[in-house]
């Protein structure tokens, strides 16, 4: 109990020191620091008779971006954040009355935020619920039930002649171990009467009876077990899931058309070009028209100078290339893709 | 121990559940893009919002300064206003970003200008138009009115870093020597100017000739060479008082002078008894330290951003070439190998690339090179382009060029680090010798 105690006690120090050091580093948002550093200096008499004849304009987009509500609810919180930002402006002015300009001039930060409630957005959410629907519909056809009710049984039936009581098998698969070994030990005497002629029950008996020996050896066992079932549940969730329908690969024109159509897209950031450091990956999803039915997502795990920009030229890239015009009958091949886009061959001139 | 076990069983189950789903995931297909197009940014400027006493002509002066920036750059090109379906008049108006795509802007600038009294405040934001969304946060400047085309350039300058991911440097200033008169009787003088021309300002009389100023790194003072004593001597200006200093009395020309990156030190040339050695000069001090030697011109100094090393020009091997050294002396070692004299090399402000003249085959060049020699590139080719300078970004390069002839003239200009957009920079008179500063703060 006392190496548990002590693993346990190490092992949540640990967890409890990244939740508390690790956590802060790696949700830092790097662009912060740049919006600390150009922080709204406006004075609050200023800002007053600024925004005094902005506030109902500023209010203006808020029903615009509500329509969408019932079908999705998600845009609510972006619609919201404007409000609390000007007022966070305000306070910093007033409290950071740096001149960076001149002794006169003041820089300062606007509520920008008030057109990401720009309507394109719930649209674009709405459209990705559309799309989604069809997987649930999918999950039914194929029908994995049969399958899985077979390994289960078979299970059972390993554990039945394992152990005698079928209570067992009522728990869960990774349970089901763990218990199965108490009730092993405490079964082995009953089990004991009838083969007891037998030597080989004989040697289980003698095996039981050396305590320490058998908790060594189920420790073992017991892990090996644990592995085996979750491969074995692993198994058998491969065989629920829907296996998607086979689907040919591109032919090589097709795949080059599909290149050559990007790179007519692909306006190369400055700066980036000849630069090994800003490969981009994004990966997006298209429908079946050739439309990309969400916001390109950037995979790329480089996080160095100029990848915010990079990124953004090669979702502008995947954007204006759309609809892209491929076969139907491959959807599943390129119904997803990842795009990697390298600008290090790009020679500078 | 049965807890133990537990804790095992339940980890690795955790552990397990977590990992299965990936593991069977199958691969997306993966297209690779290693060739795009590099041409400039298209960009819409909406037209501003004119609020308070500001007059829709007061508006067109501040977005055609923007504009003049960014377009300058060539990085990016304007989509004409004619060419505009939505007005977007006002500032807080939502985008309607399908007027903007329909004419294939990559970005859109939206501001407003509000002028209240003597008291101009800019606002801005800007906004990707395929992704539909902004593209980091709006800003707001606010100054005096007669502030209004640094307030522009600091837009011009928000807009830049955000769209390349480099710092910018459209709010900057260049120093330079403004030229007059006849060839063989020109009239210099010492002059300040914003980077697009702008705002010029005379720092000398034409009474002595003077050359080479260079900014201190905080932008507040000048150091260069005069003729005011009847020999070349570095002189230390201040620029919002005018008053100077004589660096160095000792016998001897000194020019060439340049700051060290934190402003403490100059490094310079001292020519004595007929020989040119670089020497630095503690400021607060005016310790002298002598960091070349031997009977070769060595000239031209200039630190790396770092301080550690300067580079600089020396006839040491027969010929003008660059060559690299401690900045404290010693170990100069040669990376310039071209057929060719090099000359007036200074480090970028990135730190990565050397800026220098190049004379070669009776014509003179603007080139760049790697620090250690490699990757040389010759930017420019005229009769005589001369004297380099970085943009505070290292993106751009200002040089002088001047034209053949007895009536030749030195024009200022300025080119890309990739060769491209060479263009004229406006001076008052003739320029020469331009120097650029760091942004402005």
């Amino acid at each position: 109990m006392d190496i548990g105690v002590k693993i346990s006690g190490t092992t949540h120090a640990i967890l409890i020191g990244i939740a508390i050091f690790g956590a802060p580093i790696f949700s830092s948002d790097k662009e912060n620091p740049i919006q600390i550093s150009e922080v709204s200096l406006i004075s609050s008499e200023d800002f007053a008779a600024l925004t005094s004849s902005n506030i109902p304009i500023l209010k203006k987009p808020e029903p615009v971006v509500e329509e969408p509500e019932p079908v999705v609810e998600e845009p609510e919180p972006v619609v919201e954040e404007p409000e609390p930002v000007v007022e966070e402006i305000i306070t910093d002015s007033e409290e950071n009355p740096i001149a960076p300009i001149s002794t006169e001039d003041n820089i300062g930060e606007l509520n920008q935020e008030t057109n990401e409630s720009a309507p394109p957005k719930p649209a674009k959410v709405i459209s990705n619920i559309a799309v989604e629907a069809p997987k649930e519909t999918i999950k039914p056809e194929m029908k994995p039930e049969p399958s899985v009710v077979e390994v289960e049984k078979k299970d059972e039936q390993v554990k039945e002649l394992e152990i005698k009581p079928s209570a067992a098998a009522e728990e869960s698969s990774t349970k089901i171990v763990t218990e199965a070994e108490e009730q092993k030990s405490e079964l082995v005497p009953s089990s004991t009467s009838k083969p007891k002629s037998r030597p080989k029950n004989l040697k289980v008996i003698k095996e039981i009876k050396t305590k320490p020996k058998i908790k060594k050896q189920k420790e073992s066992d017991l892990i090996k077990d644990a592995i085996a079932a979750e491969i074995a549940e692993k198994e058998i969730k491969d065989l629920e899931e829907p296996k998607k329908p086979i689907s040919q690969p591109l032919t090589k024109e097709e795949e080059q058309n599909l290149v050559l159509n990007i790179r007519q897209c692909w306006n190369v950031p400055v700066g980036l070009e000849n630069d090994s450091s800003n490969v981009i990956i994004v990966g997006i999803k298209l429908s079946i028209d050739g439309n990309l039915e969400e916001d390109p997502v950037n995979l790329s795990p480089n996080s160095g100078v100029g990848m915010i920009q990079a990124y953004e030229a090669a979702r502008r890239a995947v954007l204006r290339c759309q609809p892209y015009k491929l076969p139907a009958d491959k959807y599943e091949t390129w119904r997803e893709m990842e795009i990697e886009l390298d600008p290090s061959e790009m020679v500078l001139r | 121990m049965n807890y133990l076990f537990k804790i095992c069983i339940v980890g690795l189950t955790f552990f397990l559940s977590l990992n299965a789903p990936l593991m069977a995931e199958t691969k997306p297909l993966r297209i690779k893009i290693t060739q795009g197009v590099i041409k400039p940014m298209p960009i819409a400027l909406a037209q501003f919002s004119a609020l308070g006493d500001s007059s829709p002509a007061y508006v067109d002066q501040i977005t055609s300064v923007i504009m003049a920036d960014l377009v300058g750059s060539g990085l990016f090109r304007e989509i004409p206003k004619s060419a505009h379906v939505s007005a977007n008049t006002d500032f807080n108006m939502p985008v309607k970003f399908a007027d903007w795509r329909v004419i294939n802007a990559d970005a859109l600038i939206t501001g407003s200008v509000n002028i209240q009294g003597d008291k101009l405040i800019l606002q801005f934001r800007l906004f990707d138009v395929f992704a539909q969304k902004p593209l980091g946060e709006g800003l707001q400047f606010q100054a005096s009115t007669g502030n209004w085309r640094r307030m522009a350039h600091k837009i011009s300058d928000a807009v830049y870093s955000r769209l390349t991911g480099e710092t910018a440097y459209f709010d900057s200033k260049v120093v330079y020597i403004s030229e007059q008169g006849p060839k063989n009787a020109r009239k210099k003088r010492l002059t300040i100017m914003d980077y697009d021309g702008a705002n010029s300002r005379f720092l000398t009389d034409d009474n002595d000739i003077v050359l080479a100023p260079r900014f201190s790194p905080n932008n507040e003072e000048i150091v260069y060479t005069s003729y005011e004593t009847g020999v070349p001597k570095v002189y230390l200006m201040n620029v919002d008082t005018l008053n100077k200093r004589l660096l160095d009395d000792q016998p001897g020309m000194t020019f060439a002078p340049r700051f060290s990156p934190d402003g403490r030190n100059i490094v310079m040339s001292l020519t004595n008894r007929g020989n040119t050695d670089i020497y630095s000069i503690v400021l607060d001090t005016g310790r002298k330290t002598r960091l070349t030697s031997g009977a070769s011109i060595d000239t031209a100094p200039s630190y790396s951003p770092d301080g550690r090393q300067i580079v600089f020009e020396s006839d040491r091997g027969g010929r003008q070439q660059i060559y690299i050294m401690s900045a404290s002396g010693g170990n100069p070692k040669r990376i310039s190998f071209g057929k060719g004299s090099y000359g007036t090399p200074v480090w970028s402000p990135r730190g990565d690339m050397i800026a220098f003249t190049k004379i070669s085959q009776g014509r003179f060049h603007i080139g760049v090179m790697r620090t250690d020699g490699s990757n040389e590139r010759l930017l420019t080719a005229s009769f005589l382009d001369e004297g380099p300078t970085w943009s505070p970004n290292g993106r751009v390069i200002m040089f002088f060029r001047e034209t053949a002839g007895t009536n030749g003239v030195p024009e200022i200009f300025s080119v890309d680090v990739t060769g491209r957009n060479l263009k004229r920079v406006n001076t008052v008179n003739h320029g020469s010798d331009p120097a650029w500063s760091g942004l402005l703060k």
